[in-house]
């Protein structure tokens, strides 16, 4: 019986400490972030994404063709450049978001 | 010392089992409308070309069979978390489902699937089975009356936490624009908003108005004086959003979701508010008969003003035979109108609406038309002799 008190009292205290930590954490990321109930508190802008071909010509890419969901909280990037560099069309893939824009060489 | 006192008392604290089991029922009921969301995005993972987030590579990857697999365990354990059939073995896999939804891949997050999680973990842990559901029916009639406190403490601490990190993740000067709420607003349906309506002004105090209900409600639930407010407040936000805001099956299911997880926060102990009717009237017999009906929570006691004797509650009967009465565990005694908004703020189905008619202006006509009927009502049955 205490043995099953000191594991109730320990689950209490370490799910204090996560509910607590990690929204406090996700205070001092970009919003909106998982985890941290930012809801509704950003305006969750998707990337604009391009890939470029081996003549350096621009195809913009439907991103609702290729999601699931589009989710503002998503880190998009990486995932994308690896599925469309996969394609051995294309030299390179251009990501533009709120502004700042990322082009990475599929080589 | 004190640390370890105080969580002996945590750990040892004890709640009405049908408040918990209520819970229940109205988690599960937001994890099925969930389902029924997640039914269309879900598959879509499955779809060739469609792009994959994992968070962690050795996660299987979502084809057909393993999302058709989720979304039936999904289903089907959370009808059995509802109708309470082997509660805790139901609320261990449907919390293990969900989880798994939500972490095959980032395009899966939503903050209500993640809440969901915790809820029905939690409550799986303060074996919610324990009354109103097929468990406890075939245990023994009724089910017990108490389960262990401390799980739902920290599902109402996660509540507040909920509120409280959504109104400190708008504190930016984004959101306090009003540029948020008016980007979020419907252009389309009968609810939409007319774009001359997006000015500066009436999207700032949307926007102020939304911090201040979230911090509200994560305080206001914890009190006894500020709760019924908090009700009412959490009520408008939720109804606000899901009918003006865009992404409404998402909020529905998180405002349902939210709903079920306010009552976990009424102080209803089993069986100690007593409501003291007069027994000598039908009509007054037919109005008991609906709270008894609708009294899900077993907070209220039943006593007729034939037995008020024997009760030893502060009620006299020339009081009991005016009009109905209701006694709190501290002697805190209503009539009237009054005790009928005590009762609907302890009935699952008005116990978020019902502060309402506390205001002046509904108190007011409550209690003149309170008056009026009790004035008018028939009583074929029998009226008490004063010796009773």
């Amino acid at each position: 019986m205490p043995e099953r008190r000191s594991v109730a009292a320990a689950f209490v205290a370490a799910f204090l400490v996560v509910a607590l930590a990690v929204p406090v954490i996700g205070l001092f990321r970009d919003r909106p972030a998982s985890f941290s109930w930012h809801m509704y508190s950003a305006m969750g802008s998707l990337p604009d994404v391009w890939v470029v071909d081996h003549s350096g010509r621009d195809w913009p890419v439907n991103l609702d063709a290729v999601l699931a969901s589009r989710r503002a909280e998503v880190d998009y990037g990486p995932s994308l450049f690896e599925r469309l560099c996969a394609d051995e069309h294309v030299a390179s893939v251009r990501i533009s978001t709120s502004g700042e824009e990322v082009v990475r060489s599929c080589d | 010392m004190r640390l370890r006192e105080e969580m002996n008392r945590l750990l040892d604290a004890r709640m009405n089992a049908r408040q918990v089991a209520v819970t229940r029922i109205g988690v599960a009921l937001a994890v099925l409308l969930g389902w029924a969301s997640s039914a269309e995005t879900l598959p879509r993972l499955a779809e060739p070309g469609v792009l994959h987030v994992p968070y962690v590579g050795w996660f299987p990857d979502p084809d057909a069979p393993l999302v058709a697999l989720l979304l039936g365990v999904w289903g089907i354990a959370a009808l059995l978390f509802m109708v309470g059939w082997r509660t805790r073995v139901a609320g261990a896999v449907l919390a293990a489902t969900l989880a798994s939804v939500l972490f095959i891949d980032q395009q899966m997050y939503n903050n209500y699937l993640y809440l969901m999680v915790l809820s029905v973990g939690l409550l799986t842990i303060a074996d919610s089975g324990a009354a109103l559901s097929l468990d406890a029916r075939g245990r023994h009639r009724g089910g017990q009356e108490t389960v262990a406190a401390w799980p739902i403490l920290l599902l109402c601490v996660q509540v507040s936490i909920v509120y409280g990190f959504a109104a400190l993740a708008k504190l930016n000067p984004d959101f306090l624009s009003g540029s948020v709420v008016a980007s979020y607003l419907r252009r389309d349906g009968p609810l939409a908003v007319p774009d001359a309506w997006r000015a500066l002004e009436p999207m700032l105090v949307l926007s102020v108005l939304a911090i201040c209900s979230e911090a509200f409600l994560a305080v206001a639930l914890w009190s006894r004086r500020w709760r019924p407010a908090g009700l009412v407040v959490g009520l408008a936000l939720h109804i606000g959003i899901t009918g003006w805001l865009v992404s409404t099956n998402s909020l529905f299911v998180f405002s349902v979701l939210m709903f079920a997880l306010f009552i976990p926060f009424l102080e209803a102990p089993m069986g100690r508010r007593a409501i003291v009717w007069d027994d000598g009237c039908g009509f007054c017999a037919s109005w008991v008969r609906w709270f008894r009906r609708l009294d899900w929570l077993g907070a209220l006691r039943f006593v007729p003003r034939s037995a008020l004797a024997a009760s030893g509650l502060p009620v006299s009967e020339a009081a009991a035979a005016e009009a109905l009465q209701l006694v709190s565990p501290s002697g805190r005694v209503r009539s009237g109108f009054a005790a009928v908004v005590g009762v609907a703020e302890l009935l699952p189905i008005s116990f978020l609406w019902a502060p309402l008619l506390r205001l002046p202006p509904l108190a007011a006509v409550g209690e003149r038309v309170y008056r009026r009927v009790a004035a008018r009502r028939t009583c074929p049955l029998p009226a008490m002799s004063p010796a009773g």
